[in-house]
């Protein structure tokens, strides 16, 4: 009886499972194996895809950008997170609310939208709106999506990124005692200190969960190149697995198809993503984050 | 009776009643027009007898499934879906819609129990967002009847079975219109020995030069006019252009990197400077895809010798722009001296940038790309957008009925003005709602010098590897030597066999 209602409750979670992730996982990774193409006919290929993957000259190039991408987005969206998350518990309550709020608004916007606001603001040429401002204060423009297109990725994607690492450590801070920091002030802390000393630790596992989900959700995730840089300015310069894995099936200006090769990049994004899982579970120790809390 | 069948039986004897009605207005206007005509040409007496009682008959037939249906009229749906992306293109949709109106007008006269209703929408979305929308739909059978797209997917939409040859409907509607359709479009939507499409319309990639500030390096007005002919004649070529820039960028007329401009991503610009130094795409033989290195090394010399790294004529940050927030304001406002675009360009500038008919003219005038060297010939590309018929298209003869109906002069040309586009019949060129059009006239000339795209599915991965090289060469990354590698590479590793490399 126990064991049924168990299967009934967790039914539904197992379906949708099931049916949206694990089965367009293994069509995806049996998709790898074919040649499917403009013509949608299934021929089996063998590991043709994997070794034209390894031999192709711009392959590098993908791997490079991708690590480039995910490790300074992640970076910055962890810790512009943390930063607003301090700031907006340290000041009054509706203050900080207010802030959290406002961080929140390029999450909610729409993507193409806000894309279009970001290309404006970061815009290469006089007209844009940080080059407007610089020039009004006797500056020089600068080429900011041509010259500094990683940083610009960076912070593209990482406000974004940031507003949930916001209100998770938010929420973990103001989940503190207040004795410790009380306690801490009367003996004599600094603020920098009771930061460093009480806050950090004291909201480690929230960081370390932030940070897994985060890294997985970058590997595949090209959104913002695809609608602000497209893998450009230059050859290849943005190009990361995934976005060349949307290239490769949907083509850019003209349809490309290649859906057979297109799926070796997702399949490698995948295996990379349950080998940084399991790393993740064992270095940050999750097991214990998720264990039955020691006190109340 | 099941519905699907009585449907069926109605639209096969409504083709046939159209057909009947084709042939009895053709055999009228016939007789009306021609002055004489050798006896054999004339249906016989007995003949037309016999299809005027099977039409009465077909139309009593009709009537009866019209009760049978509760007294309405037959309705055939047919769905039509177009693109722009440009708003100005929106008669590729209204001119199908006036076609079914049309053919609901000659039901109603003769009066056949049955109307026509076209359904279907004009996108604006990108054009990669809106092919793939096609191309999933016809995919999954949930496709359109009626689309349209360019003319060199023939191949790719053939090779899968997505649509129908039209060959046989061409022939037999030859008088209609299609003999008026200028002769070289046929080539553009052949493959394979068969017409697979319908041209909608065709264009014209011209080289816009900025008059003003030609005249700012001390061009004279003669020169200024002249240079359209000149490059006609192959007296200016691609690397005179790269000079005239060159020039312009020492002298201060224009900033660096605002001598040539072109788009600034991927599309179907980016083999005719390939074409201009006398490079070929597609083997006539096999049908394969060619790349001749020795004139691909010329374009990249040419392209490096434009960039930032050398003549600072093209600018490294080109793309990084968008079209329609950078690019075209910038055109528009005059500081760029050349400009690699399209007819349509014209249009749009005049229909979204605010620039006046009067101040185009006065500030701008455009001729072909030029040759790339002495000896050879001035080139454009152009990319005839076109009408297919998809197979799952149950009602095929109404709708290429509805095209042929769309395929009219005067339609036609309410879309080539508006969106600057060039004629598709030759009938358009004498017809005043075209010819008052002074850019259209100007231009007409272009479609002579035409170049297509080859009609060959992986064309886009070709075109695509093209654009990438070329972008690593204006933003610094390659010279012509590393361009050439690195582009030879891609073309074997993304193309195998499908590439003839000649060295």
């Amino acid at each position: 009886m126990k064991l049924a209602v168990i299967t009934l409750m967790l039914a539904p979670a197992t379906v949708v499972v099931v049916s949206f992730m694990i089965v367009p996982a293994i069509i995806t990774i049996l998709m790898s194996f074919t040649n499917l193409d403009y013509r949608f006919i299934w021929e089996w290929v063998g590991l043709a895809n994997y070794q034209k993957f390894i031999s192709d000259i711009n392959t590098p190039i993908f791997v490079r950008n991708t690590i480039i991408y995910v490790a300074g987005t992640l970076t910055f969206n962890v810790g512009m997170g943390l930063f607003l998350a301090l700031v907006s518990t340290h000041i009054h309550d509706t203050l900080g609310t207010l802030m959290r709020a406002l961080w929140y608004l390029p999450r909610v916007m729409p993507s193409v939208i806000y894309a279009f606001i970001m290309m404006w603001i970061f815009s290469p040429m006089d007209t844009g709106f940080l080059n407007t401002v610089l020039k009004a204060l006797g500056g020089e423009p600068v080429p900011w999506t041509f010259q500094y297109y990683w940083p610009f990725l960076f912070i593209v994607n990482g406000f974004i990124g940031c507003s949930f690492g916001m209100v998770i450590f938010s929420s973990a801070i103001k989940a503190i005692p207040q004795d410790y920091i009380i306690a801490a002030k009367v003996d004599g802390a600094s603020q920098l200190t009771i930061i460093r000393r009480i806050i950090l630790p004291l909201i480690k596992w929230q960081i370390a969960f932030v940070v897994a989900y985060q890294t997985l959700s970058l590997l595949a995730s090209f959104e913002y190149i695809l609608l602000t840089l497209d893998g450009g300015p230059g050859y290849y310069s943005t190009e990361v697995m995934i976005l060349q894995a949307y290239h490769l099936a949907f083509g850019q200006y003209l349809a490309s198809m290649r859906y057979g090769y297109a799926a070796v990049f997702v399949t490698i994004l995948l295996v990379i993503g349950l080998v940084l899982s399991i790393v993740y579970w064992r270095v940050f120790r999750l097991r214990e984050l998720m264990a039955e809390p020691k006190m109340e | 009776m099941s519905t699907s069948k009585t449907l069926q039986k109605t639209t096969a004897l409504l083709l046939i009643v159209t057909l009947i009605i084709g042939f009895i207005a053709g055999y009228l206007v016939h007789w009306a027009t021609a002055p004489t005509a050798p006896a054999g040409e004339y249906v016989p007496k007995s003949e037309y007898d016999k299809l005027a009682s099977e039409l009465q008959s077909l139309k009593a037939q009709l009537q009866q499934l019209q009760q049978q249906a509760g007294g309405k009229p037959v309705e055939i749906v047919i769905t039509a879906w177009t693109q722009g992306p440009e708003r100005e293109s929106i008669y590729r949709q209204l001119n199908l819609v006036e076609a079914a109106n049309r053919l609901n007008a000659i039901f109603q006269a003769t009066g056949v129990p049955a109307t026509v209703k076209l359904e279907g929408d004009f996108s604006t979305a990108q054009w990669t967002d809106y092919r793939n929308k096609v191309f999933l739909a016809l995919q999954g059978g949930t496709g359109p009847c009626i689309f349209q797209m360019e003319h060199h997917y023939a191949a790719l939409l053939s090779e899968n079975g997505w649509i129908i040859p039209l060959d046989d409907y061409v022939k037999k509607y030859w008088n209609w219109t299609y003999y008026d359709v200028i002769s070289g479009l046929w080539d553009s939507v052949t493959y394979k020995g068969h017409i697979w499409g319908i041209p909608q319309d065709t264009e014209a990639r011209p080289v816009y030069f900025n008059k003003l500030l030609l005249k700012q390096l001390g061009w004279t007005d003669e020169q200024i006019n002249a240079l359209p002919e000149k490059i006609r004649r192959g007296e200016f070529t691609l690397w005179d252009m790269l000079k005239v820039a060159e020039e312009a960028v020492q002298k201060g007329v224009v900033q660096p990197g605002y001598g040539i401009w072109h788009r600034p991503n991927a599309g179907p610009d980016w083999p005719i400077v390939y074409l201009a130094f006398g490079g070929t795409l597609q083997d006539p033989s096999t049908g394969k895809l060619v790349a001749d290195m020795k004139v691909w090394k010329k374009v990249f010399d040419w392209y490096y010798e434009a960039s930032m790294q050398k003549g600072k004529v093209i600018s490294d940050k080109i793309t990084s722009l968008d079209f329609n927030r950078d690019v075209h304001p910038t055109v528009v406002s005059g500081k760029v001296l050349f400009w690699f675009g399209g007819t349509w360009h014209k249009g749009q500038w005049i229909g979204s940038f605010n620039l006046t008919e009067e101040k185009f003219w006065q500030m701008f005038g455009f001729a072909l790309y030029p040759a790339g060297e002495p000896g050879l010939k001035p080139v454009t590309l152009s990319q005839p957008q076109v009408y297919f018929i998809s197979k799952t298209c149950k009602y095929p003869e109404v709708a290429f009925l509805i095209l042929t109906l769309a395929t009219d002069p005067y339609l036609n040309s309410l879309h080539a003005v508006k969106s600057a586009h060039l004629a598709i019949l030759y009938s358009q060129l004498s017809l005043p709602v075209y010819t008052q059009d002074k850019f259209l006239a100007a231009t007409g000339y272009m479609v002579e010098y035409a170049k297509y795209q080859p009609l060959h599915p992986k064309w886009s991965d070709y075109n695509t590897i093209i654009f990438n090289v070329i972008k690593g060469i204006e933003t610094g990354q390659f010279n012509s030597d590393q361009a050439l590698q690195v582009f030879r590479q891609n073309l074997q590793s993304t193309l195998g066999d499908q590439v003839i490399i000649r060295e």
